[in-house]
Parts: structure tokens; sequence; C-alpha cells
């Protein structure tokens, strides 16, 4: 299979959206042959990332776990960095010759590996495990990137993009959850109420600042670059979606004052703390706001910008290296993360959709209601175009501009123009 | 080298056992220094990604034009004097008090200028951390302090405003820096000889005239050298404005050296080691003063 | 001179305003890692409950067990160390080479390569980034501390030959003269006369490579991207950027940072500041 093939096929939308639609209902379970085992005392190392303390754990835990039941191969575990530092690890110990055996990787960076000569295709054992078949077909589709790839990694999870939101304060304020973006906006102003009180609280640092945006842009009908490379970011739509966002920190007021530094640690805080309205992000910050705060945080999908609501659900999952030179070992160690219990560890408890049929249809997923809103919209759910050739450098490099629109150090179309250079590798 | 080829030719044996002693040290530094700085330079003059290092494609000048059409570059002319100046300024207004402080005879002063050295002592990244910590916008001590003493009405995010993260990121340095200053400032202090201070005070001069007509003139060359050597190395310094703001917020904190490194965190090698390379013209001239200087004393003896 | 209660009075403002100054950061740092912190757990909140406590009520030691055992702190100090002793051993060996060479001989090129010595220590360390990089790989010491040694050496042995330029050249010559009469060549009376009487400036010189390594992030950060060899100021690094978000364990990871440095630096506090002050004061 060439890389530069750009065919069309499933689309991504169609893809994804199949996806959901068999998670939500129930799977019929299957019989599994196993796959061919490594015999010889074997080591291979895993680098994974941690959004947290918590997530390291688990881990620790997958590895701890395979570890103790497969006699031949180990697995040395180091699971120190953020998702984006993970990248840079790999990325710069392979330049130099070095780097794990197996990574862990979110769907945004697989087609950068894969053109970068970092990743090895899995396919010719995938092709050959027993279990594949309990993968939704749509998974498998993302693992190959872009139709008519072979299967690239294994993705063991999904995670969908929901608004968070405090049901108590809505239903004081006589306010129905909102459907639509300008809802969002306005509750957020309405629900403001300085300094307990955050109207929505919002990301300044890093790309992933800009990440909850995207499928309010798509619902707007932006593409931000489609197959054929056409840019379509710096349009008026895509500006009038950011214009309300920025908004919401320097008009508004309704986001925390603190936002321009905020990332993941500090707006979780905010909502744990009970003092944010609402809140785009990851199905995966359920079980401890859940916890924290119980029947008073709900979800609802995305808010729309346009006739139809949009969903972010990006996989993410394990891929082997180029350099493995223990290719069968580093499999079964990924297989073992795409299974059984080390599967659910990275699903249900973590927070996430499995990819696999029969862990979908389990009553830790089927019975969750924050997973329900995130079923619910499986026919809308989406990814970005992340395996355009000038994502990954738009996503390097964007972070800075997103400050400077922040405080008003350049405007917001300015931040698009900038997004759209990068975008089409002009800078 | 004339000295070597006249021994040569008049049939003697040149001594060569100096060029073996000098010999490791000189390899060293002509691998791991000398062939990567030329290096460097080649690859200012391509397209390298870190990826694709294989594919670098020859481009000449294209980078260094591009850095004059750089805003977040041109911008970080300023921002790299703004940070000199200002760390340099102030640990030198903070240093130099404390040295003739610690002139002055007192019982316990070892004690006090050992303990004057530690911030210099700690690991940069650790007294990142530390004032990092301090100055959180959720858990830092200083919001805590400041909302007791009823300044803020609420705990402020300071590293998130661009001037207060370069305020906390440069007190930080300064913390960390005016030590050595000072160290430095005092050990000159002292080489002045009693017998000036002597006779100034028989002439009836007071402590700060003594200080203005006797002190000063003579470490007035050494706090130029300082200087120097201080601009020199803060115009460098990457580690604890990356570690705490990682430039930010926006391109806030991108010094020259700072931008150069977030584009090889970037994979941008090839015009990253363009900046670098910009970088290490400007302070040619100043660097090789203060070589020479410096080499010059040393062989002086 | 001022006399009496206005010059103590001067004294004790002075030394607590340095001390304070000096010291008030590392304070906190120790407050920090023995106030208690809630542990991260899957089924409930754990950053909505932190205050900030001056002195801590009940103050304990977990911050400091959780950081060996969560965060694999000891392999991270080892590695620090290993890098440490071996760079400073390097660059004393080569250093002293050098400075002997530079300090005893007048030799053809003598200045020239003294100056272009000393200009390889001050090129910035931006630029030998990527070109480190690529040649650590080519010779297969990425990743590797002797490959780390072998970098941060170039970067304190300049500093080392400078002091140990000053100290031999110090040294009378007639000792050394006197035994290469009896037969000594150059390099024996090197080591068995002129290093015997130099050790206070070896111990010196070892000292600030060693400190200076110990310190060094840069080119820990880039060059040892593996958990295997990372050492202790990358690590502080991660601690500084929030993760994991546990403050105390993060400060009680700073004073362990800090303490080998600081033992050493109050051990033998008298050599290293007159180094430091010898190092650049000529002029």
């Amino acid at each position: 299979m060439t890389k530069s093939m750009r065919t069309t096929g499933l689309s991504r939308r169609r893809g994804l959206a199949s996806i959901g639609a068999a998670v939500g209902l129930l799977g019929a379970t299957r019989g599994f042959a196993q796959a061919p085992a490594v015999r010889r005392k074997v080591r291979i190392s895993y680098w994974g990332w941690a959004d947290n303390p918590v997530h390291q754990k688990m881990s620790i835990d997958a590895v701890d776990a395979f570890n103790r039941t497969n006699g031949f191969v180990t697995v040395e575990l180091d699971a120190t960095s953020l998702v984006q530092e993970l990248r840079k690890k790999v990325v710069v110990a392979v330049a130099a010759g070095g780097g794990p055996d197996v990574a862990g990787t979110v769907q945004t960076h697989v087609q950068d590996w894969f053109d970068s000569d970092i990743l090895h295709p899995v396919d010719e054992f995938f092709s050959k495990w027993g279990e594949r078949a309990d993968f939704f077909p749509a998974a498998v589709e993302a693992m190959r990137a872009q139709a008519g790839q072979p299967v690239l990694y294994m993705a063991n999870s999904i995670l969908p993009y929901v608004l968070y939101y405090r049901a108590d304060w809505f239903e004081e304020a006589r306010i129905a959850p909102p459907r639509t973006y300008d809802e969002m906006i306005a509750a957020a102003k309405a629900l403001a109420r300085a300094p307990d009180r955050i109207g929505y609280a919002l990301r300044g640092l890093d790309y992933f600042a800009v990440q909850p945006i995207e499928p309010v842009w798509a619902s707007a009908g932006v593409k931000i670059v489609d197959a054929k490379g056409n840019v379509d970011f710096d349009s008026p739509a895509a500006v009038a979606v950011t214009e309300k966002w920025v908004g919401m920190y320097t008009k508004d007021k309704s986001a925390q004052p603190t936002a321009v530094n905020d990332r993941y640690p500090q707006l979780f805080a905010l909502m744990e703390q009970g003092r944010g309205a609402q809140w785009i992000y990851g199905t995966h910050a359920h079980p401890q706001l859940d916890a924290a705060l119980g029947s008073r945080i709900a979800v609802v999908p995305t808010p729309s910008a346009g006739p139809k609501p949009v969903t972010l659900a990006n996989p993410e999952g394990v891929f082997m290296l180029q350099g493995c030179k223990e290719k069968e070992a580093a499999f079964e160690f990924m297989a073992h993360m795409c299974s059984g219990d080390a599967a659910r560890v990275f699903t249900a408890r973590r927070g996430l959709l499995p990819t696999r049929q029969s862990l979908a249809a389990e009553p830790a997923i089927q019975g969750n209601r924050f997973f329900k809103v995130a079923i619910g919209e499986s026919a809308n759910w989406w990814m970005p175009p992340f395996a355009h050739k000038h994502w990954a450098n738009y996503q390097d490099k964007i972070a800075p501009y997103w400050q400077q629109a922040l405080r008003e150090e350049i405007s917001v179309k300015q931040f698009h123009d900038q997004a759209a250079r990068f975008l089409r590798g002009q800078a | 080298m004339g000295g070597f080829l006249a021994a040569w030719r008049r049939g003697s044996r040149p001594d060569l056992a100096p060029y073996l002693f000098v010999a490791p040290i000189c390899l060293l530094l002509l691998a791991i220094s000398i062939y990567p700085l030329l290096y460097a330079g080649w690859l200012a003059t391509t397209d390298a990604k870190l990826l694709r290092l294989a594919r670098a494609a020859f481009v000449g000048l294209a980078n260094f034009e591009r850095l004059l059409a750089d805003p977040v570059f041109l911008g970080g002319i300023w921002k790299t004097l703004r940070w000199d100046v200002v760390v340099v300024g102030a640990e030198l207004a903070i240093a130099l008090p404390m040295a003739l402080f610690l002139d002055l005879p007192f019982r316990g002063r070892g004690v006090v200028r050992a303990i004057v050295v530690m911030p210099y002592i700690v690991p940069p990244a650790v007294a990142s951390l530390m004032w990092v910590y301090i100055f959180d916008g959720s858990f830092g001590v200083a919001n805590e302090l400041l909302l007791r003493a009823g300044a803020i009405d609420s705990y402020v995010s300071w590293m998130s405003d661009p001037t207060g993260a370069f305020a906390i990121v440069a007190a930080a340095m300064i913390w960390a820096g005016t030590p050595l200053m000072a160290i430095i400032l005092l050990a000159v202090i002292q080489t002045v000889p009693r017998e000036l201070h002597e006779a100034a005070t028989v002439d009836g001069a007071g402590a700060w005239a003594r200080f203005r007509h006797v002190t000063l003139p003579a470490i007035v060359p050494t706090i130029a050298f300082l200087v120097l050597m201080r601009t020199i190395w803060m115009s460098n310094h990457i580690d604890m404005i990356f570690i705490m703001t990682r430039g930010g917020p926006g391109f806030a904190n991108y010094t020259e050296a700072v931008y150069a490194f977030m584009l090889v965190q970037q994979f941008d090698i090839g015009y990253a080691s363009a900046v670098a390379v910009a970088l290490a013209l400007a302070l040619l001239a100043a660097s090789a003063f203060y070589v020479r200087h410096l080499a010059a004393s040393v062989l002086a003896r | 001179m001022m006399r009496g209660l206005g010059r103590r009075g001067l004294v004790l403002l002075g030394s607590t305003l340095v001390v304070a100054w000096s010291l008030a950061p590392i304070l906190w740092m120790a407050i920090a890692s023995v106030t208690p912190e809630i542990r991260p757990d899957d089924g409930k909140p754990w950053m909505s409950g932190r205050r900030v406590e001056f002195l801590p009520s009940s103050p304990t030691l977990r911050n400091y067990s959780d950081l060996f055992e969560n965060v694999r702190f000891g392999a991270y100090f080892l590695n620090s160390t290993i890098v440490a002793v071996g760079t400073m051993l390097l660059a004393l060996v080569v250093a002293s080479l050098g400075a002997y060479g530079f300090a005893r001989f007048r030799f053809a090129g003598r200045k020239p390569l003294l100056v272009a010595t000393l200009m390889a220590y001050m090129i910035p360390s931006v630029v030998l980034m990527v070109p480190l990089l690529v040649i650590l790989r080519s010779y297969g010491l990425m990743n590797t501390r002797l490959g780390l040694v072998i970098a941060e050496a170039t970067n304190t042995a300049p500093f080392v030959l400078l002091l140990m330029t000053n100290y031999f050249a110090s040294l009378p010559r007639e000792l050394e003269e006197a035994a290469q009469v009896d037969g000594c060549g150059r390099l024996g009376a090197l080591v068995r006369i002129v290093l015997p009487l130099a050790v206070p400036g070896l111990v010196a010189g070892g000292l600030f490579a060693f400190i200076a390594t110990w310190n060094n992030f840069l080119f820990a950060f880039l060059l040892s991207t593996s958990d295997a060899t990372k050492t202790l100021p990358v690590v502080m690094r991660l601690f500084a950027l929030g993760e994991p978000a546990i403050w105390g364990v993060s400060a009680a990871g700073a004073l362990l940072t800090t303490l080998p440095v600081a033992l050493l630096f109050f051990l033998f506090q008298r050599m290293l500041i007159s180094g430091l002050a010898a190092g650049a004061v000529k002029g």
C-alpha cells in the first residue's frame, strides 16, 4: 500500500457514525482465537502518556497485568508525559536513532507517524488476529487513518466530546440546556457571576484550547481543509464562530479570568470545585465530576452553530514503531491493551467508549448517563482532517497565536489567517 | 606558528609535550563544540525537519530572509534586550549593596555569605519550580499572602499576563543569579588596599565619599566585565524561561534563544539553526572581546 | 566607621533581609513538602479541597514516600549522580592536562589555542542542540549516560580549564624542574609532584563540574528522552508543569534534588566561593 493514495472511501463521518450506532446496539459475543504467542524471554518498551496521576496509574496497572500473566514478554513502561510531550519525546528519540517499541497515540498524529516512517503498520499481525472481528468495522477504518491504507495502529478507545453543564444552575435560572451555539454563549453570559460562577470554563493553553471549537466550526459548515487541500479556515463563517468564543473571555466576561494560561488541571479544578457552569470536554472527565457533583452535573451534546450538531470523537490507542526489533512480542502487548480488563481500564474506567463490540455491550457502558448522550449522537460523530499533510504543522504551531487572540494582541481574523497559512504550508 | 616552523627548519625537534597535554581538551571541544557549530551553520542553509533529515535540501539564505520578515524573530530582538537589561541591571543593583554589606566585618559573616550564595547553587530547574509554585494562580502562596493583606480580592493568575509572566521569570532569574555577581564584586572590593581607605578617612571622607572615590573606581572595570559576561549568558539563556513559561503567554517571553529552542521543539530545525546562528553572530563581537580578555589575563602569569 | 547601635542595627537589618530573601522560597518548599496532600482517586474529587497552609497542622512524610513510589525518583537520582560524577572525572582529567599545558609551556599557538578553547565555551547551547543530537546518534550515544557525560563535559571543561590554569600557574616551578632533573618525564612530574600540590584546585574544579552537571537542564532534556537516563532537573520541569498537580510531592522532589549540591556547597564553601570569584575577576 503506498502512502500517497488518497482515494475516497468510507467517509470519516459516516465511518465513525456507524461505530456509534453499533455501540448503541447490544453486540453478540463471539468466541475468540488466540494470537500466536512469543515463547522467548523478550523485553519491549512502551511509552504511554498520562493526563494525570489517575490516568498514569491505569497504564501502570495495565502493564503490570500483562507482565504478570505473560511469562515471556516483559514490558517496560514510561508513562510520565502529557500526550503532546510524548509525541515530541518519541520524535526526538527516533530522530536520534532510539525510541520505544510501542507508544501511545491519539488519532491526530497517526498519519504523521506513518508519513514520517516512524510507524510500522500492524496490518500483518492484525489481519491474522482472531479477535479482530470484534472491532467495529468503522473503528478499523479509523485505524487505517485514510481509506486505502493498511491498518496502521490499534485503537482501543474513542473519546467523544460533550458539553458538561450545571443542571441545578440552569434550572434555577429557568434556562433550557443549550442545543445551539448561540444558546451556549447566552447561557454563559446569563449564569456568570464572578468570582463564584464562571459561565464557561475556557482553555487558553496548548493546541487543545482550540480542539473543542472544532466541532462547532464543523457544524457551521467549515471544512477547515478538505481532501483536495483547499483551506476555508479563514472564511467568515469560521471567524464568526471564534469571535463569539473569544468574546466569552474578552467581552462577555463569562469565562474565568485566568483562561489565558489555563489547561486541563485548572479547568478540571474549576468544574470539580463547582464553580463552572459549562465546559465542552471529553467524557473522560465524568468519573470524578460525577463523584464531586452528582446529579448537579449533566451533559448534552456539543451545541451546534448550524442545522446539525457535530460531536468530536477521536480514537486513541497504541502503535508500533519501525525501530521495534521484537514485533511479534510488541503486537502481543498491543493486543493485550485492546482486550479484556486492560481495555476496560482505558474505556469504562477512564471514561472513553470502546472500539470493540463486546465491550460496548457491557452494562458499564450502556448504563452510563454520560456515555448515553455521546452514543445518542453517534450519527453525528466526526474527526478533524488529521490526515492532511499540513495538519501536524498547524497543530504544532498554532498555540501561541490562540493566546494572543485571547489577549486581543491579534484579532480573531488574524488568528484564522495565520492558521490558514499553516494549513496551506506557507508558514 | 612561526616559532614552530622555525624550530622544525633548524632541525631541532620541536617539543611536542605541550601539544599532547592540550590535545584532549582541544579534541573534545573540536568534536562536541566546533564541529557541531559548523554543522549548525550548514543546517541553517537548509530546510531540514527533524523527521526528514535525509531529505533536507539546500536553500541558501532563504532562512535568513525569512528571519528578517518574521514578526516573532523581530519581536524577539526587543524581548532579548528587555530580558538582558532588566535581569543584569537588577542583579547589579542588588549585588553591589549586598557585596558592600558583606564586606563589613561582623560575627556570622561567613554564614550569611554562604546563605547568600545558596540561590546560585540551587538547580535552576528547582528554582523555576519554586517560583512557579509560589505564584501559581490556584494554589500559590503569593496569592494567599496578597489576599490576606487585602491587596487583591481573589486569586490572580499572574503567569497568564505577559508582563506578569515576564516579571516572575525575571524575578526568579535575578534571585538565582545575583549571588554570583555579589561574590565576584565582594572579591574585588576586598582587593582594594586598606591604605587607600585609611588615607581617605584621615582626609575626612565619610563612608559614601570613600565608596565613590576609593572603591568605585577600583571596581568599575570588574563591573563592566561582569555586565558583559552576564549579558552574554542571559542572551543565551533558555532553561528557566522555558520551564516556567514555554515562551508564553502568546509570544511574550520569546527571546531569540527561546525562539530557536521552540522551533527545535516543533522539529523545524533548519530554521531553528538559522535563528541560533543569527543570535551567535550578534553576540560574536561581545563574546570575542570577553574571551580575549579572559585568555590574556590567564596567560599574563 | 559607624559605631555602636547604629551599626549593629544596620548589620542585623541587612543580615535579616539577605537571609530572608535568599531562603524564603526554599523554606516554603520545605513546608509544602510536609503538608499533607489529597491523593487522586478514581471516584473521589481531588483538586477542590486543597488550601494553602502556612504551617501544616499535621505534617507528614507521605509526600516523600510517594515520591519514591509513584515517580521512580530513586532511579532519576541515581542517573543524576552517575552523570555528574562521570562528567566531573572526564572534565577534571581533560582540563587538568590542558591546564598544565597552557600554564607550564610557552609553545607556538598557545594564545590562539586558548582563545579558541574558550570561544568554544561561549557557543550558545541553542546552536549546538540539533547537531549534538545527530552526532550522538551516529556514535550510538543517544539516550546513554555516556553520551550525556561527554556533552556535559564540554559545558564544564573550559571553566575548569581556566580554574586549573590559574592554579597551576601559581605553583612554583622549582619542584617540577627538580623532579625532571631527577629523571621524571613531563607527565611523571605532573602526576607525582604537581597534582598532589594541586589537590585544592582539583577539588574546586571537580566540585564545579559536579554541581554544574547536576544542575544542568538543557542537555539532559534534549539528550535523555528515555526514562532510563532521565536526570533530576528534567523531572523538576515535569513537576513545574503541574504534572502531577500534587505540589507536596513536587516540593519534596525539589528539596531532595537540591540537597546534594547544597551539602557539597556548605562543606566546601570557602573553596567554591573563591573559585567562583577567581574565575571571572581577573580584570
